[in-house]
């Protein structure tokens, strides 16, 4: 059962992904502008066999499908191309930037599923409290909140006002270490991080309300064991389930939310140079970038779907 | 009419007391986008300003006012009023969303429910064709195509934004069509012999809608945020039109002179989408109600 | 060890800011704003007072008798963070296109032929001395000896040599050859290098400051791995690359064989290493110094210089060195697209630009000079001819013009007499820019009689949409912002954007094969251009003035662009640190280029 959900997931997934891929060739391929003018700096255009020398060089002539077959054949032996403004191959930008990305993702999860726990776990006990009030209202503000605003605040309050931490700058783990890494993530993550806690602590809060309400719970709180223990042993694991798809999916949509945050810090990730490629009008970094975040967002959505039929008896037995 | 107005009010009552502080916020959007507009229409008939006059080039005023009675809510190292282009602003911020609402519920609301209830090779074929454009994030897909248009005006993004709104009302209204069909009075309908298309338009679509109006509703907070981000990072309708995020992204440059041009509209941005939200929270609460009540 | 010249650059550098706290005063009577002005005006001239004092000099004059009194220690060690605009695109010289944040890291990395001098003069650095022929055809340079690459490799005449047909096809250094009609370079021993030219020019060595052409790389390196070169660049500059982080940081090292020594005989350069970090929002820059996250940082906004002036107020521990480059911003007009065609439009138009106001706009009043040509008063080459000539603001004289045009029968963009005239605006989406635009948007469309479409694009399709496509490069833009001019000669830019821009303009006036993508006005005036090839057939400083006169008369009178004023640059740097914004050359002159590009290889901490 399961093995045929991953086959029809598995041939879906490249359908989807040829599809996308064309849909990203074709998009950037309408940008306004002659590339040569992208690559060339203005004093070196009015060499006429210059520019002819380099048209043929990077075959921009080809017909437009002749060029996608081979973008897209290249692609799949991990050569996306190389940028027309920097020479930089496509792959080695995106292989400097994963990390940065793909941290800032994962600690944003991390921290809206850790916080979440306990706020929305501590909502549903005194259902209807000053606690849960509260929370409420700061779930609704963490949801509403641009992501951008909130790094602009996060800036302006532990920066400007404070000084406790630097508003830009990235200090890699391999050299700087844990520590110095964590100063330069913590603020962009934190503003990454505020939807996904919002929606987690209210999922958590609403899915233990229904718990705290089962048989098994009532009869442990008869039987007299503690209420900490039973928000914990009882209430809170059956809910995990649902959670850790949604925390996994919430990585994937992360990865595609990190671009402004990454622009407002000014950090080294995907995001900051997808969008100085759309400011230079490099093609070939658009296309690149934004064919790798679309696989990764794809892919990661369909191991959720995967995980969670492996997961939920549910699902399985139907 | 008088029975619609009545049952709102009584709906209105009903609302717990943010919600209804919400709703009220929402209608002053609605109406302060409206207004500027016909000011604008009736040129300065109206007691607004002119959001792109700038007084201190004619000697008339100095840049960077705090607020008064001639400014109420101060003005911009150009010397521009705030208030009137935070209200010519929130045109921008109701014109987007309202697209995508309208686009999602007329196209999204008809399509998903003619495929959720035909179902078949149609069905397949558009739910794999949605799967495409869902595929992006949401925010790398506009960045994407808007980075093609030369020229950015409020139509192209509404319309940009109004079309890829429409996969997820897809799933949506298919979803609740799933359950919908499932129930004894649309098969009593069929049993008795009624049309296909007449059992979608009659009794599926109105149906499902009151669920999808909901999820409108904070979807269009959603959508503002979008349009905010992309207007922030320069790439949305262009200057000197005003909008939420392009305030923002301008006054960032002057922030140790006025923080005002940054402080109203980020305000009047996140006060709209949590409107929004509380407004489609306590609807999407009154439709699950109602429906497992039917 | 000691090190006494470095002082005359910090006093000379002193000076300069007085000059521009005075020039600031004289822009600021003609507005209307006086309050907020004089009191700018007061805090200028005390910054500029604190200078003087830190730098130990007490008047303008006596710069040479006070460094004999003042002497600072310089001390060897310590590491830099500077914090940059923006990352550069790549540091291939001959192949990248490189702006102020570029040539930061290519100039602590690479070393050029020639140095510009403070005065705009050109003076020795890798060329010990140099001489023409008669006609400015052939030029011959005597090299140092003893410099190395960082591979260990020697530079000799035949480097230079080497690197020249890559510089022939080198995207950036391919327009450099082409306008300096440079031929062939012959290496004549290992010390002596001639540069061939086609044609004359005077003022070739001002090309060979120019880093496309005129810093010294390892050709063989770059041709083993051309695109990894960018990455790894390979030079016999003051630091090594240690390691390149795109977007985040880039750090170079001391390179303990470097060739030159203080006029002490000590070895340079003091500093260990070098990190600079790219940080794109301007006031995010400002706060990683005041905070101490960077040591230095560098600006091209005039509201940038006047956040960083009011935080030195406040207390802040840093010193500010500013600079009225020999540049200035605003916009043109294209003569392709009616109806600016007209120079009643076009004069009609630059007539109403409060550059004052625009000036304020852009948060500069007191530190940009408004500009009336491509000169800045400081240069050599200012006239006040022209500044008279100029059509400076008068809105109702403008208003007068546009009238005229639009009640004129035979107006050339075909509409009915008494229509509005259609104007396209286009700035990039600069956040100076965008406030910039709009001041001039509001000052057209004030009148009633002009449309204006604002338009920002991004900076390469901004640059694009003036070029146009191969092969004609007929650019369909409208009303342009844009910048002029440098320190440098100014042959090095004037020659090729007034020459015939297109190859049937060219062949028009018997100039065959004579064109350039680079002439974005559309104009072409066989007068100046006649002028401009006799500036650079003389060495002769009175006639080239008087021809560059000429030139400038000219454009005020056809080709008038609206100006935003001068570029004002600024360094800001931590006061504990010296030595970054000049440099002395091997000959014991002082060089600079009136530009807020830090200079490393003989910058050091006092503590």
């Amino acid at each position: 059962m399961l093995g045929k959900v991953i086959a029809i997931r598995t041939v879906r997934l490249i359908a989807t992904l040829f599809a996308v891929s064309l849909l990203t060739f074709l998009m950037v391929e309408q940008l306004p502008g002659d590339p040569i003018l992208a690559i060339l700096p203005p004093e070196a255009l009015d060499d006429l066999a210059n520019i002819e020398r380099i048209r043929k060089e990077l075959r921009l002539d080809d017909p437009v499908l002749t060029r996608y077959f081979r973008w897209v054949g290249d692609a799949l032996q991990g050569d996306l191309g190389k940028s027309y403004i920097t020479d930089q191959p496509v792959s080695d930008a995106i292989k400097d930037r994963i990390p940065v990305t793909m941290e800032l993702a994962f600690l944003a999860t991390l921290m809206a599923a850790v916080l979440a726990i306990p706020i929305g776990a501590f909502s549903a006990y005194r259902e209807g409290g000053y606690f849960d009030r509260a929370m409420s209202g700061f779930t609704t503000a963490a949801l509403s909140i641009p992501g951008f605003l909130a790094g602009i605040f996060f800036i302006w309050l532990f920066t400007l006002k404070f000084n406790w931490l630097p508003s830009t700058g990235w200090n890699r783990i391999t050299d700087k270490g844990l520590l110095a890494n964590l100063k330069t993530a913590i603020l962009p993550s934190s503003a990454l991080a505020l939807a996904p806690l919002a929606i987690n602590a209210r999922l958590i809060r609403a899915d233990m309300i229904g718990t705290l309400k089962e048989d098994y719970v009532l009869s442990a709180r008869a039987k007299g064991l503690r209420d900490r223990y039973i928000l914990m042993r009882h209430a809170l694991r059956p809910s995990s389930l649902t959670a850790i798809t949604v925390f996994a999916l919430q990585l994937g949509g992360l990865i595609g939310g990190t671009v402004v945050i990454e622009t407002v810090f000014a950090l080294p990730g995907l995001g900051t140079r997808l969008i100085s490629g759309i400011y230079q009008r490099d093609v070939m970094m658009i296309q690149g970038i934004t064919l790798f975040i679309a696989t990764v967002y794809v892919v990661v959505n369909a191991m959720v779907d995967v995980l969670y039929v492996a997961l939920d008896p549910r699902i399985r037995r139907q | 009419m008088s029975s619609a107005v009545r049952r709102f009010g009584k709906a209105f009552l009903e609302m717990p007391l943010v919600v209804k502080i919400a709703l009220v916020w929402l209608l002053f959007i609605v109406g302060a986008a409206i207004y500027s507009r016909l000011d604008r229409i009736f040129g300065q008939a109206l007691p607004l300003q002119d959001p792109f006059y700038q007084p201190f080039l004619f000697g008339e005023a100095k840049p960077v006012e705090g607020p008064s009675g001639a400014h109420w809510l101060g003005t911009d190292v150009l010397s521009r009023d705030n208030l009137s282009r935070l209200l010519h602003g929130s045109w921008v911020s109701l014109i987007v969303a309202a697209t995508v609402v309208v686009f999602g519920l007329v196209f999204g609301g008809t399509i998903g429910a003619f495929v959720g209830y035909t179902k078949g090779k149609v069905e397949t074929l558009t739910m794999a064709t949605l799967d495409v454009i869902l595929a992006f994030p949401p925010l790398v897909l506009l960045l994407a195509l808007v980075a093609v248009y030369k020229v950015r005006n409020l139509t192209m993004i509404a319309l940009v934004f109004g079309v890829l709104g429409i996969p997820t009302y897809v799933r949506i209204a298919r979803a609740s069509t799933l359950s919908v069909a499932s129930r004894e009075f649309i098969q009593a309908a069929e049993a008795i012999g009624t049309k296909r298309m007449a059992i979608l338009f009659r009794e599926i679509i109105p149906n499902i809608m009151p669920a999808l109006f909901a999820y409108a509703l904070i979807n269009a907070g959603f959508v503002i945020v979008v349009e905010g981000t992309l207007s922030y990072l320069g790439l949305s309708v262009q200057i000197p039109e005003p909008t939420w995020g392009n305030m923002i992204n301008e006054g960032r440059r002057d922030i140790r002179q006025t923080i005002l041009p940054i402080f109203w509209p980020g305000l009047f941005l996140t006060l709209s989408v949590v409107s929004l939200n509380l407004v489609g929270d306590w609807l999407q609460q009154r439709v699950a109600v109602r429906s497992s009540a039917l | 060890m000691k090190s006494s010249w470095l002082k005359i650059i910090a006093s000379f550098f002193a000076i300069a800011l007085i000059a521009a706290a005075c020039g600031g005063s004289d822009s600021d009577s003609g507005s209307s704003d006086t309050a907020s002005s004089s009191d700018t005006e007061t805090a200028t001239t005390e910054a500029a007072e604190e200078e003087v004092i830190e730098s130990g000099t007490e008047a303008e004059g006596d710069v040479d008798t006070e460094v004999e009194e003042v002497v600072e220690e310089s001390n060897y060690g310590g590491d830099l963070i500077i914090g940059l605009e923006a990352e550069a695109t790549g540091l291939r010289p001959w192949e990248d296109a490189c702006s102020a944040p570029c040539l930061t890291m290519v100039g602590a990395v690479f070393d050029t032929v020639v140095m510009l001098r403070t005065d705009g003069t050109i003076g020795p650095w890798l060329a010990t001395d140099w001489s023409s022929n008669e006609d400015f055809t052939e030029w011959t340079f005597n090299l140092v000896e003893g410099v190395t690459f960082h591979n260990g490799k020697s530079f000799t005449a035949q480097t230079l040599v080497d690197m020249f047909p890559m510089q022939q096809v080198g995207a950036s250094a391919a327009g450099i050859v082409t306008a300096a009609g440079l031929t062939e370079v012959v290496a004549v021993d290992d010390t002596t290098v001639k540069y061939v030219l086609g044609s004359s020019h005077s003022a070739f060595p001002s090309f060979l400051v120019q880093t496309p052409l005129g810093a010294a790389f390892d050709a063989e390196a770059a041709t083993a791995d051309f695109d990894g070169y960018s990455m790894n660049p390979i030079g016999t500059g003051a630091f090594m690359m240690d390691k390149r982080d795109l977007d985040n940081e880039t750090i170079v090292v001391r390179n303990p064989d470097y060739w030159m020594s203080d006029s002490d005989g000590n070895q340079l350069p003091y500093l260990d290493s070098v990190t600079f970090r790219p940080i794109p929002d301007e006031g995010t820059r400002l706060d990683s110094l005041l905070s101490g996250t960077t040591n230095a940082m560098q600006t091209l906004r005039q509201g940038t210089i006047r956040d960083a002036r009011s935080s030195k107020e406040d207390g802040a521990d840093i010193t500010l060195l500013e600079f009225q480059g020999n540049n200035v911003g605003g916009g043109m007009y294209n003569l392709n697209n009616p109806p600016l065609d007209d120079v009643r439009v076009r004069t009609g138009l630059t007539r109403m630009n409060n550059q004052e106001a625009v000036i304020e706009a852009l948060g500069g009043t007191g530190i940009s000079l408004p500009g009336t040509q491509w000169f800045s008063p400081d240069s050599a080459f200012y006239s006040e001819k022209v500044a008279a000539a100029w059509p400076s603001f008068n809105y109702d004289a403008g208003k007068g013009l546009i009238y005229d045009y639009i009640n004129d029968p035979e107006r050339s963009d075909g509409r009915e007499v008494g229509e509005n005239i259609e104007v396209e605006l286009s700035c990039p989406p600069d956040p100076t820019l965008i406030a910039a635009i709009q001041v001039i948007e509001q000052l057209w469309s004030s009148t009633g009689m002009i449309d204006v479409n604002v338009t920002n694009y991004d900076q390469q399709t901004h640059i694009g949409y003036a070029l146009g496509a191969p092969p004609d490069f007929m650019g369909s833009h409208g009303a342009h912002c844009w910048r002029w001019s440098s320190n440098n000669d100014p042959s090095t830019e004037l020659n090729r954007q007034m020459a015939p821009h297109t190859l049937g303009v060219a062949a028009a006036y018997g100039l065959d094969g004579i064109f350039t993508p680079t002439n974005f006005f559309n104009w072409f005036d066989i007068e100046v251009f006649g002028w401009l090839v006799a500036a650079i057939g003389t060495e002769n400083f009175e006639e080239r003035y008087a021809l560059y006169e000429m030139v400038m008369m000219r454009i005020a009178r056809d080709v008038p662009m609206w100006y935003s004023g001068h570029t004002a640059t600024m360094l800001a740097i931590d006061s504990n640190l010296a030595g970054v914004n000049g440099w002395v050359l091997p000959d014991g002159t002082f060089g600079g280029q009136g530009w807020s590009t830090p200079q490393l290889n003989q910058a050091f901490w006092t503590n």
